[in-house]
């Protein structure tokens, strides 16, 4: 992945507008990926982090800190 | 009425034109060809997606659906090529049916953003798994469209000629179930929501389903479109599917223009042309990205309706020049 994807993941997860937001997401995935390509490999750690923005987009589409209006 | 005879003849000449074309070109130009014919029905599929207003980043991961689909299907189980071509585009669809139960859960730029996030997992599946997808090598020595023999002449598929008429008929079929889609009740129930989901939905249309519907009819055009290509090249891989073929596809539409039918071909052809036709001959090969990307910036500053808005004006312009009565002045104007 390129950085500006890895940034979007951020983003999305953190909720669009949110500082704090993108900060916890930010550490969230860097430990998410870090953990997987550990035990797992690379590929699969860019997998979880694509399937954790999907996850956030369909369970909580403002992010993990967004506001309401937003969604 | 007005008169049938132009519209006709026009498709006579354009028909004519397109069966000679091949052989004027040269060798590479023919690939190019073969290539511009395939991307047609992938422009048009995705057409039918955006007029329900949604815009993937998903739709080039559904050629390749139905590209591994179809090369798995007559690989592995030595299917016939055609009738694994029909099952590689229905998987693409199926896969697309799958997919709608999440992501038709949010519109616009968060639909955007998924169906980018789908179909990145998607592509990394393909990378990931050796068996069957071939892993990032990908899948080689698909077996090839059979050749076909009428009388004394045999056609053989690996010929680039012979490949574009074959992809040409294919496509025509499709673009033809495309557009009877597009005007159907089913279409216009599309334009529907995108121009007023809300009130679309207040008289009964089930929106969810109604973009589904759209979804898998465009993912299986798509995959239609995958099919043709994994069998002309026989070979392909998880990079041919990433998001810069997708970048592509967008900027042909959006130079092209969705507001009618033929808006993403005439983007699809003109850039092509442009991009490996005029932009190789003046040798500028590495910088050739470089001039697409001011190709989308001026069209969308001076031209944001895309070039499809040119044609009545030009149409305008030929009727006036022909009849200078001076009613109808900007010719017969597209409802958008």
């Amino acid at each position: 992945h390129g950085v500006i994807v890895t940034a979007f993941i951020i983003i999305i997860v953190g909720g669009i507008g949110s500082l704090e937001g993108a900060v916890v997401a930010a550490v969230l995935y860097a430990f998410v990926h870090t953990f997987v390509t550990t035990f797992f490999d690379g590929t699969v750690a860019d997998i979880t982090g694509l399937l954790l923005m999907l996850i956030v987009l369909v369970i909580k589409p403002t992010g993990l800190f967004g506001t309401k209006e937003r969604a | 009425m007005p008169n049938r005879l132009p519209l006709l003849l026009g498709a006579a000449a354009l028909a004519v034109a397109l069966i000679l074309l091949p052989h004027q070109l040269s060798f590479s130009q023919q690939e190019v060809l073969v290539f511009l014919v395939i991307n047609v029905l992938v422009v048009a599929s995705y057409r039918l997606l955006t007029l329900t207003g949604e815009w993937s980043l998903g739709h080039v991961v559904m050629v390749g659906v139905g590209a591994y689909a179809s090369a798995l299907i007559s690989k592995q189980f030595g299917v016939w090529v055609p009738l694994s071509m029909v099952l590689g585009a229905a998987v693409a669809g199926v896969v697309a049916f799958i997919l709608s139960f999440p992501l038709f859960r949010m519109k616009g730029f968060y639909f955007l953003i998924g169906s980018f996030a789908a179909g990145e997992v998607i592509r990394l599946c393909w990378k990931k798994f050796r068996y069957p997808f071939g892993g990032p090598k990908g899948l080689k020595s698909i077996p090839g469209f059979p050749d076909i023999t009428i009388g004394e002449t045999t056609f053989a598929f690996w010929n680039a000629v012979n490949f574009y008429y074959l992809a040409l008929i294919v496509v025509a079929v499709a673009l033809v179930f495309l557009y009877r889609i597009e005007k159907s009740r089913l279409g216009l129930t599309f334009h529907a929501l995108h121009w007023q989901d809300k009130l679309a939905e207040s008289v009964g249309v089930n929106a969810w389903r109604m973009r589904m519907t759209a979804f898998v009819a465009a993912s299986f055009f798509a995959g239609l479109a995958g099919a043709l290509q994994a069998h002309y090249l026989t070979t392909i891989n998880p990079t041919m599917f990433d998001v810069e073929p997708m970048v592509y596809v967008l900027i042909w539409v959006i130079v092209g223009g969705t507001a009618t039918f033929y808006g993403p071909i005439l983007g699809v052809v003109i850039l092509t042309v442009i991009n490996e036709i005029v932009l190789r001959e003046l040798g500028v090969d590495q910088a050739r990205p470089l001039f697409l990307g001011a190709i989308l910036i001026l069209s969308i500053l001076f031209l944001p309706k895309g070039l499809e808005s040119l044609v009545p004006k030009i149409g305008g312009l030929w009727k006036r020049r022909n009849k200078d009565d001076g009613n109808s002045p900007g010719g017969e104007t597209e409802k958008a």
